[in-house]
């Protein structure tokens, strides 16, 4: 169920960008917030979990991006910063929306240095800010409906978390 | 005590170590990320292959309702892409073959290749589309692409079915275009050198000091390289600076494109260059 969300995500995060304006403020990030989301139900199995963070984030590299390793290194660096937030807040819906939201700001605060330090991108503070704020939007209701879907299932599956 | 510290002392040196690599790993790949070795090229076909699956439906709905709007932008991409810089560059074409009646093709002679973007700017940073045309189709490395309004990019990183088309509006766009301004019939060469995103303009360098050119004049492509035909247009003349040392004109360039939402695009082949 897991990975068919992780599938899911990553297909709708090609298909949504065509359909919103390039520039504006609904820049989707639905793989990465997708793999934040599942977290919690890996945490028995975390070999497992960095592993999905590796696999999705050479796919992610090498189908959207044309590099390689880099957003796997990327993916799993965010990954591991949300679980270490995990660690501190119970799973709830606040707190996971709470988790997005900082990993997001993770995201793009270690992509835009990297950038900045490999000479692609020029240093500047206000498009690193137009960066997070314009992911911030959708990637939220995307995180509250994958909680919802995740919440679900839970319940169907009667699956008890770890703390 | 003594074995604990030297444990964090290794882990720190492997973490450090690690960044460093991933960094150098990093500059290595980002840099030279035009070109996709066959497995790349498999995966990012496989992947898009999918993903357009998934999307026909999606696809469908949209084009029914666009339909007519489509083949009017095709049509207007495929007759008037740089119609008015064509008409004159043309004119100016021919008096130059009746004095050498040995040229094959003319700089201006395009081939055109529509095609569809798949995905957009998937990275916040990179301003690029993917299109569904590719090598199989006889798309190759820094080839211009267009919309109605004129240039949009040029190709790169070329799968066999897919294609990344950077655009101009990139900040690592480091492929310098020949353009020439239109002054009152006679050109004004320079170099489309890059994009400054404060003020969304293209820039224009190499231009000559003491050459007037009028706000709101014509910019074109001249067709000087390897794969850009003569007459695309670019963009108009918007403001005029002197660089840092004031030996050169910096020229700010106006795109009537928009570039945030870029649905439909049209590929050019150089005449010469179609087997």
């Amino acid at each position: 169920m897991m990975l068919v969300l992780l599938v899911i995500s990553f297909l709708l995060e090609g298909i949504f960008s065509v359909m919103v304006p390039m520039n504006g403020f609904l820049c989707p990030l639905f793989t990465i917030v997708c793999l934040i989301g599942i977290y919690p139900y890996f945490k028995r199995y975390e070999n497992t979990y960095w592993k999905v963070c590796v696999i999705t984030g050479v796919c992610y590299d090498i189908i959207y991006m044309n590099t390689l390793l880099v957003y796997a290194g990327l993916f799993l660096a965010t990954c591991y910063f949300a679980s270490i937030l995990y660690r501190f807040f119970q799973y709830r819906i606040c707190n996971s929306l709470l988790i997005v939201l900082l990993s997001i700001l993770v995201y793009r605060v270690i992509g835009f240095l990297l950038l900045v330090i490999t000479g692609v991108i020029p240093f500047s503070t206000t498009k690193l800010l137009d960066s997070i704020i314009s992911s911030l939007f959708v990637n939220l209701i995307y995180s509250v409906l994958l909680y919802g879907v995740l919440e679900l299932f839970r319940r169907q599956k009667k699956i008890i978390l770890q703390r | 005590m003594y074995q604990k510290k030297k444990k964090k002392k290794n882990v720190i040196l492997i973490i450090i170590v690690g960044v460093i690599l991933f960094l150098s790993a990093s500059y290595l790949i980002l840099r030279k990320k035009e070109h996709l070795n066959p497995v790349e090229s498999l995966v990012k076909d496989g992947g898009l292959f999918i993903e357009k699956i998934v999307m026909a439906p999606f696809s469908f709905f949209h084009d029914k309702m666009t339909d007519q709007e489509l083949k009017q932008l095709q049509e207007k991409a495929n007759s008037s892409v740089s119609f008015e810089a064509k008409n004159k560059e043309l004119e100016k074409e021919v008096a130059e073959l009746k004095k050498s009646l040995d040229l094959n093709t003319v700089l201006s002679e395009q081939v055109y290749l529509n095609a569809t973007a798949i995905n957009r700017n998937m990275d916040y940073w990179y301003q690029s589309i993917t299109i569904d045309k590719g090598r199989r189709s006889g798309v190759s490395n820094n080839m211009p692409v267009v919309v109605s309004e004129g240039l949009v990019g040029t190709t790169s990183s070329v799968s066999n079915f897919n294609s990344t088309v950077k655009l101009l509006t990139n900040e690592d766009f480091h492929h310098k275009i020949s353009i020439k301004i239109d002054v009152n019939g006679h050109y004004v060469y320079g170099l489309l050198s890059g994009y400054n995103s404060t003020n969304k303009m293209l820039q224009v360098e190499g231009v000559a000091e003491n050459t007037e050119i009028p706000i709101g004049s014509l910019v074109t492509t001249t067709g000087l390289g390897e794969n850009m035909p003569a007459g695309i247009v670019v963009g108009y003349v918007k403001n005029i600076t002197t660089d840092n040392f004031d030996l050169a004109k910096l020229v700010e360039v106006e795109s009537k494109v928009n570039f945030d939402d870029i649905r439909y695009v049209t590929v050019l082949k150089r005449k010469d260059h179609v087997s």
